[in-house]
């Protein structure tokens, strides 16, 4: 019996093959793309937990805040992990701390030749290799981080400096000065990780590098600390035990406004907006949340297509359904065929889903910057093939109870119920449609965002600005730098030069402060600069005057922004002139630029300039550069040839502002493109469920068709006629679509500080494009319907 | 064997009903070759329909070997489609995908009946109608009066005890016409199967051995053919 089902059924998928082409592919591209959404899924939630112990490792963060600004950093003082495995050692089995110097990268060398600047360098515990899972290739994972003066590489940074041979034993010089013992050799870290790095300094090389007061202080914040848990010890524990910490050891001007919220490890890569430092920009949960749904609705349209066309389908083989009652088919049989034969397509649409997945993965991988590799099918293959079987019942079962419940009369006089007049199949394509249409707005309403982003005034301009590492270098110095300044600027090519603590519109810092006229210490973003910083970026003036070449002058000047004069109250930016912050002097105020990302409000800021060598090493970071647009490439050269005279210990390395700036907007940039890639494919379902559709309805109605025809219709009549039963419910989608599509969209808008109007051309957009494919794929079916010759279609009753 | 009482259908037109059947009583024995005859309109088919359970009266009692079929279910339904009835339609109805072979197949599938058995069935039937070389032809390949002795055949093929047709020879030339009634004939003579048949033609409802007569719905008169 079975057997014959099957044979059966192989050959109706034969005999209609147009219809299987459109009914296999349809949902193949369906559950190629739903997989491949989950897939991306699974990785974002799967952050960290390739580390064995990741459901006890928690980080501990930072939160200085008082009066509604202040600062939420990823790092804490160097003391606290030490600090905390001492005083709570019934809580913690071990704890690890890494940290950078506040530098971007540093220069290692393996002879001048094989010189690089490494940005992913940590200085860090033994911990990551024996409380962490990292994989060490070679070497001890408890000793390789003990000693000072030892450091560890990936397989792929090892490669750069000692091509094939062993590193074990070797030497690298560290910034010109320092010489390391390469002790081990690590795996590449897991693309899964929200921790990259190619080398790992042993923390202990920090002893003297930092003085005394950097090391055991609870001010400075710049170590990522993580604490192993005892088993079975709940987090509320060290929860509750952290706010007595902040008291005993913070210090006092903070001590009140701090708390040390503790994330656990794998929450870090999706649970962490809103912090700053971190190592590097972070997942986000809403995207995950967002796309899971896209699979969701893709996965959904496909299933709708296919219960669309398996219904279209079996109603032309109510004939059949009803014949084989009269042959003593029970219910049951019949239901068992058409969800077998549902079963048997869906199953190809599997096959053909994995070969295109197999295909699209590089691509996929390329867009996503993710590793996935064939073995993750397999991974997830129990669920592939679980979901597949379950959407091919699904999509199998109304038709099966639908049709197999008919009473066989109906069918056997040859009556042709059912049809598009089938409410079911009408409210089905109303769906498809509404998904689709809401997609469409979606991605018109997020791209136009992540354009906004892209593009949107800052309040400075960052194109042409070339960002340089200058940190410990020979530029550190206040008079080195100056020199160097002035051999630039006599390069006419080169229009201005200034130096500043962090990228701008990337990072800042943030400072502890006592305003004129309230008597409490506040935490304000604040940046280092050098003079020429406002002149640089072409930051304006809202009142007063920019740094002065003078340094000496502006040795307690700040020039401070509108947010910070709006903050305290100050009145107008006139007003705030002459005002003092912890007894420095207001002498400008700039108008407001995002020094952050777009994702957060321009927040109150302070701009100081370093005034000795001292603070100038410490806080001045980069050097920033704006040359000519015109001929980028000279003044590149120039800048390099200049640079390698003046500063031979560090190798030539800039950046583009504007290029750091998409960096911070990848992942949008990214998803903008992945989720119209998704949408489109979305679109192109709906219209194959439509087209097949289509032909399966007109085929329904070649006899009305040819009458029509007979009795002196035209073809531009027929078309019509035919064409706008699909219209209307295509506009019926559109008008159940666009309401949902704007509250949902207005929702996801508001997580921005800066925002576009969602517009009602957007909406036009997306009706109009609905409406196009709509009339192109039913408009072919239908005149091809109507130009048929009607003896033909009177022939077939 | 087939006991009618009061059968009526009829369907709700507005306020109104429209009766198709109204008052028809009938009595069919095991054996009988009846012929329904009467004017379009006059409720044959449905009559037939009523039968073959592929309809139902919305009045009346229907008895069928004793039992009332009005309390039968979709299940029940099914068993005498599997052991009791047999089909013949005007249009043939056969299953386009299936081939010959196959369309014989499907009602012994259905009764489970055993593969060695099946064959042997099928076989026979076949080289009974003489249809043994188109046994792998699909019924668009062959003429309507082939076609309707493949219908006639399936209809064969679960040795049931009724046969219903409903105008079996209405899209046949006259000699193929001549040949189905023929098969009837025999089958109601020599296996002693109940035939029931509908048609407009005298010269074929002269086959059977009693004639109703229907008109608007109501049994006009029975006439007993004197052979």
């Amino acid at each position: 019996m079975y057997q014959n089902y099957l044979r059966f059924a192989l050959r109706n998928l034969w005999l209609q093959k147009n219809q299987t082409a459109i009914l296999v592919s349809g949902l193949a591209l369906g559950l190629a793309t739903c997989f491949f959404i989950s897939l991306w899924v699974m990785s974002e939630l799967s952050y960290d937990s390739f580390h064995e112990r990741s459901q006890r490792i928690y980080r501990i963060t930072e939160k200085v805040w008082t009066d509604g600004s202040g600062e939420y950093c990823a790092s804490a003082p160097i003391a606290l992990g030490p600090t905390l495995l001492r005083e709570l050692p019934h809580l913690l089995e071990n704890q690890t701390r890494l940290m950078q110097l506040r530098s971007s990268s540093y220069t290692l060398e393996n002879g001048a030749e094989r010189r690089f600047n490494e940005a992913k360098l940590y200085f860090a515990e033994p911990g990551v290799f024996n409380m962490f899972s990292f994989k060490l290739k070679t070497g001890d994972p408890i000793t390789c981080l003990q000693q000072p003066n030892c450091v560890v590489l990936t397989e792929s940074a090892s490669k750069k400096y000692f091509g094939s041979a062993d590193p074990m034993g070797k030497i690298l010089r560290f910034e010109g000065n320092k010489d390391l013992t390469v002790t081990g050799l690590a795996a590449e870290t897991p693309v899964e990780s929200h921790l990259h790095f190619d080398v790992l300094v042993s923390f202990s090389t920090l002893d003297n590098m930092l003085t005394d007061r950097q090391k055991n202080g609870f001010y400075w914040n710049p170590a990522w600390t993580y604490v192993l848990l005892k088993d079975n010890v709940p987090p509320s524990q060290l929860e509750a035990a952290l706010p007595g910490i902040v008291q005993k050891f913070f210090p006092e001007t903070i001590r009140n406004g701090t708390t040390l919220p503790i994330q656990a490890l794998c929450d870090i890569h999706l649970h962490s907006t809103g912090l700053v430092g971190e190592f590097e920009p972070n997942g986000n949960q809403a995207y995950v949340r967002v796309f899971a749904t896209v699979a969701i609705f893709v996965l959904l349209i496909a299933i709708i297509n296919f219960i669309n066309l398996c219904t279209a389908q079996s109603i032309r083989r109510m004939k059949e359904i009803g014949l084989r009652k009269t042959l003593g088919a029970g219910r049951t049989s019949l239901i068992v065929q058409m969800l077998g034969e549902a079963l048997l397509t869906s199953f190809f649409a599997g096959l053909v889903a994995v070969v295109l997945m197999a295909i699209a993965l590089p691509f996929f991988n390329d867009l996503t910057s993710k590793s996935f590799a064939l073995h993750h099918f397999w991974q997830y293959g129990g669920w592939f093939l679980t979901g597949t079987m379950l959407t091919g019942l699904l999509a199998g079962a109304y038709p099966a109870f639908y049709l197999s419940g008919f009473r066989p009369a109906m069918a056997v006089k040859g009556g042709r119920g059912g049809g598009f007049r089938s409410r079911t199949q009408q409210a089905l394509v109303v769906v498809q449609f509404a998904i689709s249409v809401a997609l469409i707005i979606a991605t018109l309403v997020a791209s136009r965002q992540f354009k906004y982003l892209r593009e949107a005034r800052l309040g400075f301009d960052r194109s042409g600005v070339l960002i340089l590492p200058v940190s410990r270098c020979a530029l550190a110095t206040i008079d080195k730098f100056d020199d160097f300044r002035r051999q630039l600027l006599q390069n006419p090519l080169i229009q201005n030069v200034t130096a500043l603590e962090e990228p701008l519109g990337i990072r800042f810092n943030t400072g502890t402060y006592n305003p004129e006229g309230i008597d409490a210490e506040k935490q304000f973003a604040r940046l280092y600069v050098r003079d020429g910083f406002l002149e640089t970026f072409g930051i304006e003036l809202a009142s007063g005057r920019s740094f002065s070449e003078n340094r000496l002058a502006d040795s307690s000047s700040v020039i401070i922004n509108e947010a910070m004069v709006r903050h305290l109250g100050w009145g107008t930016a006139e007003n705030a002139l002459q005002k003092r912050l912890n007894k420095q002097r207001v002498v400008g105020v700039a108008k407001d630029f995002h020094f952050a990302s777009l994702h957060t409000a321009i927040e109150p800021l302070v701009l100081h300039v370093p005034f000795n060598n001292w603070q100038n090493g410490f806080f001045v970071q980069y050097m920033a550069v704006r040359v000519a647009q015109k001929d980028m490439p000279s003044a590149i050269q120039f800048l390099q040839k200049t640079w390698e005279q003046q500063v031979p210990d560090r190798a030539f390395e800039y950046s583009f502002l504007d290029d750091n700036h998409a960096k911070l907007y990848q992942s949008e940039a990214r998803l903008g493109q992945v989720a119209l890639i998704f949408n489109v494919l979305s679109l192109l379902i709906a219209c194959m469920g439509l087209v097949g559709l289509a032909t399966y309805l007109l085929g329904q109605r070649t006899k009305e068709i040819g009458v029509r025809k007979v009795l002196g219709a035209s073809v531009a009549s027929i078309t019509r006629l035919l064409a706008s039963d699909f219209l209307k419910l295509v506009l019926i989608a559109i008008f159940i679509a666009s309401p949902v599509a704007y509250y949902f969209m207005q929702r996801w808008l508001a997580d921005f500080a800066y925002r576009i109007d969602i517009q009602w051309w957007m909406f036009v957009v997306a009706a109009l494009a609905a409406v196009f494919v709509a009339i192109l794929t039913v408009g072919i079916q239908s005149i091809r319907a109507a130009l048929a010759n009607p003896v033909e279609s009177l022939r077939s009753e | 064997m087939i006991e009618l009482k009061n059968i009526e259908r009829y369907y709700p037109t507005g306020s109104l009903k429209t009766y198709v059947l109204r008052y028809v009583n009938a009595h069919i024995a095991e054996g009988e070759f009846v012929s329904i005859m009467g004017p379009s309109g006059s409720g044959k088919s449905t009559l037939l329909h009523i039968l073959g359970m592929l309809d139902e009266p919305t009045d009346g009692e229907f008895w069928f070997l004793g039992e009332g079929v009005h309390k039968f279910n979709e299940r029940r339904r099914t068993e005498m489609y599997r052991e009791y009835i047999g089909f013949v339609f005007q249009a043939y109805h056969l299953i386009d995908d299936l081939t010959v072979y196959e369309n014989l197949e499907t009602p012994l599938l259905y009764k489970k009946v055993p593969s060695t058995e099946r064959k042997s069935r099928i076989a026979d039937l076949l080289d009974r109608f003489n249809m043994v070389a188109k046994k792998d032809l699909f019924p668009s390949q062959l003429s309507g009066g082939q076609q309707q002795l493949v219908g006639v055949a399936r209809a064969l093929i679960g040795r049931p005890k009724l046969i219903l047709a409903d105008e079996p020879t209405g899209n046949l030339q006259s000699p193929q016409a001549k040949e189905i009634m023929e098969v009837f004939k025999t089958l109601n003579r020599e296996d002693g199967v109940t035939i029931v048949q509908v048609t407009h033609s005298e010269d074929n409802a002269k086959y059977g051995n009693r004639i109703l007569h229907l008109k608007d719905g109501r049994v006009e008169n029975e006439e007993l053919v004197k052979h």
